[in-house]
């Protein structure tokens, strides 16, 4: 296979206690802290006012990223081809699902049903930007992030565009904490979005270039064992280690793992 | 606006096997014999845990299908199914063989689902209610997640390639085959299993149900008194490869469009421009005019809105001799596994030369053009397309060939 090369053009992260990429970049590289105080849910001004309220966390935090990358890459999300990857989607509707339909199942909100599907974040999305491009919401069980990295790194060179990458998981809610065993430590919900262009990106801003190989060959079939849900951050942190250490001196290029790629992040300052 | 990338970045897809498992039956026999005796395979709904009142396209059978050793932690409607769907027109031996060929971890594996393994964690909700200790089989972490499904079918396989869940509604294991076309023409793998499997269970039945899309009766699609949907539950799967590197006897997947309706995520885009984009890129793609497709197998869903637009958009777009119906009529809509089903339906138009009428339609609204047919037809179909417009905008449609 042929390393798949693209350009990350802008990059947008959001936590409660690193509520964006300026915090996580600097923390990251070892300068900062996160905050003592958990900053509240984002409000994504992309979603109208009343629909910015009663959306749900995964909706929130999700736009308010994606929104930020494309505002970093300044390019027009209309145009932009998108793909939402998380591993559980959004458990605190689980949980109200399931809950509903456990106590009396005619009472299920049709609105809450439509939150529930995995794509209704890309949804909000689309309908928030107008954008009639393909949309995509996968998963991957621990690799959901580095699935959905890999299908927009596809796309971007299959069609020669710049196309949105976001990655979202949400806290766990009642029984839906020990069933699926995810873990959201210290970090809470999580997102982070990336707007990634081809490696001659012709309009918009550069942040850094990223070279993805594939590193599974040969590997065993993913066990079905009882181990529990690895930290789905935890994927996320050397891709973004890396591409916040990407401008310091003396740092050609940066290798990061997030099984099954293997990735390399170069600075725009050694292209 | 149009999304006409350059055709040459999607090479054609060679079919090596394909096979479905739905209400009609197991296997492609099964669901071409009911698209020839235009057979609805919908009963009343008795799989929900507490009553509610429907038809449905239920796969029987599934209480009664035993897992291996192996699988038996993934235990759950939805892998049962998928079980099925896997041992039909011995599709699993054709993946075997193929992974002899080319390898294990060259075979990736990707699969279409709207809710998975939910029914377990519903399950648990419910023993937890009753007050009944959680049975410690069902908390499988593995199984309590969207993805469970395509690492159910990597194990089941013995695949070791690049796996990923897609999860857009009906459009899902339609959109699958355009991630599999990008795997193997960047050459992360030889061989790919795409699939699509959805069960009947409580979020999905209760779910519609709220949304008021859920018809009373057996669903109508393309009639002028259509009342809505019938839900149904199927597995699909296809083996494909990359074109140049098969035997040239078998058919292809030659285009695939995709787009979003960018408007509500449970109504479609009032003017059908969107889903007519979709349909102009997958011609595109495989260098097609709408003139050279035989058979149209549309989304057609029976609901008031989905139909019209639809309609509208075939009247617009194709000639009078295209011969196009819905056979959600005969299945029930398999919501994620729609795209595969309806694949494999097109497929068999072509193999077998007969284009299925739309069942359950007894007048035709008024927005059919001359191409919506409710009888089905001898004839021979050198190309077949089929829609897949999902919940929440999502629209991908697929072209397929006879063997060149």
């Amino acid at each position: 296979m042929t390393p798949v090369d693209v350009a990350v053009q802008g990059i947008a992260y959001w936590s409660p206690t690193l509520p964006g990429w300026t915090h996580a970049r600097t923390w990251l590289r070892g300068e900062g802290r996160p905050l003592a105080e958990p900053a509240p849910l984002p409000s994504p001004a992309i979603l109208g006012v009343a629909e910015r309220r009663r959306a749900p966390e995964s909706a929130r935090i999700a736009l308010h990223v994606a929104a930020q990358a494309v505002e970093a890459a300044g390019v027009d999300a209309r145009a932009l081809r998108s793909v939402f990857a998380s591993a559980h989607g959004d458990l605190a509707i689980t949980h109200d699902t399931c809950t509903t339909l456990a106590r009396a199942p005619h009472e299920l909100s049709p609105i809450r049903f439509m939150n529930s599907v995995h794509n209704a974040v890309a949804g909000h999305w689309g309908a928030a930007t107008g954008s009639t491009r393909a949309s995509t919401a996968v998963a991957a069980g621990p690799a959901s992030f580095a699935m959905g990295l890999f299908e927009a790194a596809a796309q971007v060179v299959t069609v020669d565009e710049p196309v949105l990458l976001v990655g979202y998981e949400t806290e766990p809610v009642g029984l839906t904490g020990a069933l699926t065993g995810a873990r959201t430590g210290n970090v809470g919900p999580c997102a982070v979005a990336m707007l990634l262009g081809p490696r001659r990106a012709r309009e918009g801003y550069v942040a850094a270039w990223l070279r993805m190989r594939w590193v599974q060959a040969g590997a065993a079939p993913v066990s079905t064992s009882r181990d529990v849900d690895p930290t789905v951050f935890a994927a996320w942190q050397p891709l973004l280690a890396a591409l916040a250490q990407v401008d310091l001196p003396a740092r050609a290029s940066i290798r990061a793992v997030i099984h099954p790629l293997e990735l390399f992040v170069q600075g725009t300052m050694f292209s | 606006m149009l999304d006409l990338d350059a055709p040459q970045a999607h090479p054609p897809l060679a079919v090596l096997a394909a096979t479905a498992t739905t209400a009609a039956g197991r296997g492609r026999d099964a669901l071409h014999r009911a698209l020839v005796e235009a057979r609805a395979a919908l009963v009343p709904n008795d799989v929900s845990s507490q009553p509610l009142t429907t038809m449905v396209g239920e796969v029987a059978g599934l209480d009664a299908v035993v897992l291996p050793a192996a699988l038996a932690r993934l235990d759950c409607r939805n892998h049962r199914l998928a079980w099925l769907g896997l041992h039909g027109d011995d599709f699993a031996a054709a993946v075997a063989t193929t992974m002899t060929r080319v390898g294990a971890a060259r075979v990736g594996v990707v699969v279409g689902t709207t809710t998975s393994s939910i029914a377990a964690t519903e399950a648990a909700y419910r023993d937890q209610r009753a007050g009944r200790a959680l049975d410690a089989a069902r908390h499988e972490p593995a199984l309590h997640q969207l993805h469970a499904l395509g690492l159910f079918v990597q194990v089941a396989l013995g695949a070791a390639g690049p796996a990923l869940t897609v999860s857009t509604a009906c459009s899902s294991s339609a959109k699958a085959f355009a991630v599999a076309q990008r795997w193997l023409n960047l050459g992360v793998c030889d061989a790919v299993v795409v699939g699509g499997v959805d069960s009947l269970c409580d979020s999905v039945l209760f779910g519609f149900n709220a949304l008021q899309l859920v018809s009373p009766e057996a669903c109508r699609p393309f009639d002028a008194h259509r009342r809505g949907i019938s839900l149904g539950e199927a597995a699909g799967f296809a083996l494909v490869a990359r074109a140049a590197d098969a035997p040239p006897d078998v058919p292809r997947l030659l285009g695939v469009g995709e787009s979003s309706d960018a408007h509500h995520m449970t109504a479609p885009q009032p003017e059908g421009a969107s889903i007519e984009a979709a349909v102009r890129q997958a011609l595109a793609r495989a260098r097609l005019d709408a003139s050279d497709i035989d058979y149209l197998n549309g989304h057609g869903t029976a609901t008031p809105m989905n139909d019209a637009v639809e309609a509208a958009m075939v009247a617009r777009v194709f000639a009078p001799t295209l011969h196009a119906s819905s056979t959600k009529g005969c299945t029930g809509h398999t919501l994620g596994a729609a795209g595969i089903v309806e694949a494999l339906i097109c497929l068999l138009a072509i193999e077998r030369g007969f284009a299925p009428g739309t069942v359950g339609c007894g007048e035709l609204d008024a927005t059919c053009g001359p191409q919506i047919r409710r009888h089905g037809e001898v004839r021979r179909v050198r190309h077949a397309m089929s829609n897949a417009f999902g919940f929440g905008g999502t629209n991908a449609v697929l072209v397929f060939g006879g063997a060149s």
